[in-house]
C-alpha cells in the first residue's frame, strides 16, 4: 500500500498539466498577470479613496502618519463621505479578465486531449479525475489566488475607509454590494 | 518437435481437417514418427495464425483417432503403432483414389480411358525422381 | 462476461445502435464486421464507456464504472495515445494507472516489432502508431480487449505477424473483439463473427461451425448482408438507362 500512496503522491505533484506542458511556468505567468493587474488597480483606487478622504478634511490640519495616510483633521461642511460602495465600484474588474484568461488556460489544456483522441484513454483510466486534474488544477489555483488577492484588496480599502473617516460622517448604509465591485 | 513450416492452408477445406491431413500424410511419408512431440496448442495456433479453438478441435480429433496422446502440462506426442500406420495409409489412399475417381467420372472419362491415363502417368513419374515429402523433420 | 441489454445510441438524427443485445464470453476472439457507419465503433465505444448510451452493459453482472473499467482496454485507429509522449512514457502512464500492466508483454511486443522506445509517437509512421496503440491496449493487462480497425495502414505481413503473435500471447481467458473490413484475412483468426448493420446485430456465428458446414466466413457475411451479385448490373442499367445489361 505504501507503494500505492507514493504513486498517488507522485501523480498529484507531477501531473497537474497535460503531458509535456509545464504547469509551473503557467502558474508563474498567471500569478504575475494577476498580481500586476491587482496592484495597478489597487494604486488607482487607493488614490481615489485618499482623494475622497482629503476632500473632506481641511488641507491645513490634515497630517499623515508614517505610511502617508491621513490620520486626523476637520471635516468641511456638514456633508457625509460617499458610500464605500460607490468609492470602490469596479475595483474588481481585473478579476473578470484574469478568470477569463484562466478559462482559456483550461480550454487550451482540454484541447490537448480532445484534439488527439487521448480523451478516450482518459475516459477509461480508473482515476476519474485524471484529465480534470491535469486541465483544471492550474486554472483553479490561479483563480483561488485571485480571489484571495481580491478579498485582501477590498478589506484593506474598507479598513482605510473606516479607519480614517470620523464616525459621524459615515453614510447610513455602508454595506458593500459585491456586484458593483465588478462593474465599471 | 513436429514442424509445421511446410503447412500451407488451402481454400475450401476446414483448417482442422487440413491439420489432421498434414499429420496423417507426414506419418505415412515417415517424416512424422512414433513419439514425436507436437507443438503446444497455443504455439501451433500462433504459428499458423488460426484460432485456438480450431487447433483444439484438430488435437481432439487426433486424440480420438488415437494418433496422439496428451498429458496435461507435458504436451502431446504421436503414438503410431505399425497397425495404425497401415490403417492410415489405407485411409489416405482410399480418400485420394476416391477423389480422383469422382473427378474422372465428372469429366465423363470411362474406365478404360482412366486406367490408361493412370498407367501413362505412372510411367512418366517413374522417370522423374520420386518424392514430394509433406514435411521435413527438424530437431 | 460482458452483457449488453437493449443498448441504443442515437446521434442527433442517426441511429448508431438500435436495441443491441450481445454476450461476450471470456476467452473469445470475436470479429466485428459491418460496413462503414454500421455501428461497429459506437458499439465498442459504448462498452468501454467513451460514449453515453441507453440500455444496460454489465461486466460480470456489475455495471461498468471506474472501479472495473481497468479490466477493459481499447485500441483504435483514431489513436488514443498522446503524440507528445514516447513509448516508454506511455508505458509509465499505464503503469501508474493500471495495476495489471504487463511489463513482460509490453517489452516483448516492443522488441518483436522493433519499435523505438524513446521517440515521440507523433514522429512515428502510421503503421508504427497503429502498433503502439495495439501494444498499449494489450499490455494494460485487461481481460477484454477491444480493437477498432487497428491495422488500417499496416502492410499485410505486419498484420499477419500481429495475428500470430496475438494468438501466441493471449491468456486462455483473455477476450479480444476486433473490428475490421478484412474479413478474409481474419477468418481463421476469429472464433466468432458478429455482423452489424444499421445499428443492429444481424448475424452472430461460430466460425468453426460454419467451416463444418463447408461455408466460408466471407460467404456467410455476403449471405447475411443479402449481397446481390446482380446489384451492379441493376445500378448500371438505372444509370445508363439501358434495359438489358
Amino acid at each position: 500500500m505504501r507503494n500505492k500512496r507514493e504513486k498517488a503522491q507522485r501523480r498529484l505533484f507531477s501531473q497537474i498539466a497535460p503531458p509535456k506542458e509545464n504547469p509551473w511556468v503557467m502558474l508563474l505567468l498567471g500569478q504575475i498577470f494577476t498580481l500586476g493587474l491587482s496592484v495597478v488597480t489597487f494604486y488607482s483606487y487607493k488614490n481615489r479613496l485618499l482623494t475622497q478622504l482629503y476632500r473632506f478634511f481641511d488641507q491645513n490640519v490634515v497630517f499623515t502618519n508614517k505610511l502617508g495616510y491621513p490620520v486626523g483633521g476637520i471635516i468641511h461642511g456638514g456633508r457625509q463621505i460617499e458610500k464605500l460602495n460607490t468609492l470602490l465600484q469596479g475595483i474588481l474588474w481585473w478579476m473578470i479578465i484574469a478568470v477569463t484568461v484562466f478559462i482559456v488556460y483550461a480550454v487550451y489544456y482540454y484541447r490537448v486531449y480532445y484534439q488527439s483522441h487521448a480523451v478516450y484513454l482518459m475516459k477509461r483510466v480508473p482515476d476519474r479525475f485524471e484529465m480534470h486534474r491535469r486541465c483544471l488544477t492550474v486554472p483553479i489555483i490561479l483563480t483561488v489566488e485571485a480571489i484571495i488577492i481580491a478579498v485582501i484588496l477590498v478589506l484593506y480599502c474598507k479598513y482605510l475607509y473606516y479607519r480614517y473617516t470620523p464616525e459621524m460622517y459615515l453614510p447610513a448604509n455602508g454595506t458593500i454590494n459585491l456586484w458593483r465591485l465588478f462593474t465599471l | 518437435m513436429i514442424s509445421f513450416d511446410t503447412f500451407r492452408g488451402t481454400e475450401g477445406t476446414p483448417i482442422y481437417q487440413q491439420i489432421l491431413l498434414f499429420i496423417k500424410r507426414g506419418a505415412v511419408a515417415g517424416t512424422i514418427r512414433d513419439g514425436d512431440e507436437l507443438p503446444s496448442r497455443r504455439m501451433l495456433s500462433a504459428l499458423l495464425g488460426i484460432n485456438p479453438n480450431t487447433v483444439q478441435k484438430a488435437f481432439r480429433m487426433l486424440e480420438d483417432e488415437g494418433l496422439i496422446t496428451s498429458q496435461p502440462g507435458a504436451g502431446s506426442n504421436m503414438t503410431l503403432t505399425p497397425q495404425k500406420l497401415d490403417a492410415l495409409k489405407e485411409e489416405l489412399l482410399k480418400d485420394d483414389i476416391r477423389s480422383i475417381t469422382s473427378a474422372l467420372r465428372q469429366m465423363g472419362i470411362d474406365r478404360e480411358e482412366a486406367l490408361r491415363l493412370i498407367e501413362e502417368n505412372w510411367q512418366e513419374s517413374e522417370e522423374e525422381p520420386a518424392g514430394s515429402g509433406e514435411g521435413e523433420e527438424h530437431e | 462476461m460482458i452483457e449488453l441489454f437493449h443498448v441504443s445510441k442515437v446521434y442527433r438524427d442517426t441511429v448508431a445502435l438500435a436495441n443491441v443485445d450481445l454476450k461476450i464470453n471470456p476467452g473469445e476472439i470475436i470479429g466485428l464486421f459491418g460496413e462503414n457507419g454500421a455501428g461497429k465503433t459506437t458499439l465498442m465505444k459504448s462498452i468501454v464507456g467513451i460514449v453515453p448510451y441507453q440500455g444496460t452493459i454489465l461486466l460480470d453482472s456489475d455495471p461498468i464504472t471506474r472501479k472495473n473499467i481497468g479490466r477493459i482496454s481499447f485500441g483504435t485507429c483514431e489513436h488514443s495515445f498522446f503524440g507528445d509522449l514516447t513509448a516508454d512514457e506511455h508505458a509509465q502512464f499505464y503503469r501508474e494507472h493500471f495495476d495489471t500492466f504487463d511489463e513482460k508483454r509490453y517489452n516483448g511486443l516492443m522488441d518483436f516489432f522493433e519499435l523505438p522506445r524513446n521517440r515521440k509517437l507523433k514522429r512515428m509512421s502510421t503503421g508504427q502508431q497503429n502498433q503502439m496503440e495495439v501494444i498499449l491496449a494489450l499490455s494494460q493487462g485487461a481481460d477484454y480487449v477491444f480493437l477498432d480497425e487497428p491495422f488500417a495502414g499496416n502492410d499485410i505481413f505486419n498484420r499477419e505477424d500481429f495475428y500470430k503473435v496475438l494468438l501466441g500471447i493471449l491468456r486462455p481467458d483473455e477476450t479480444i473483439m476486433l473490428s475490421t473490413h478484412l474479413i478474409e484475412e481474419v477468418s481463421g483468426f476469429v472464433g466468432r463473427a458478429v455482423l452489424i448493420h444499421k445499428g443492429k446485430i444481424i448475424g452472430d456465428c461460430d466460425v468453426a461451425a460454419l467451416e463444418e458446414n463447408g461455408e466460408s466466413l466471407t460467404d456467410y457475411v455476403k449471405e447475411i448482408y443479402g449481397y446481390q451479385p446482380d446489384r451492379v448490373g441493376k445500378a448500371l442499367a438505372d444509370i445508363t438507362g439501358e434495359k438489358d445489361i
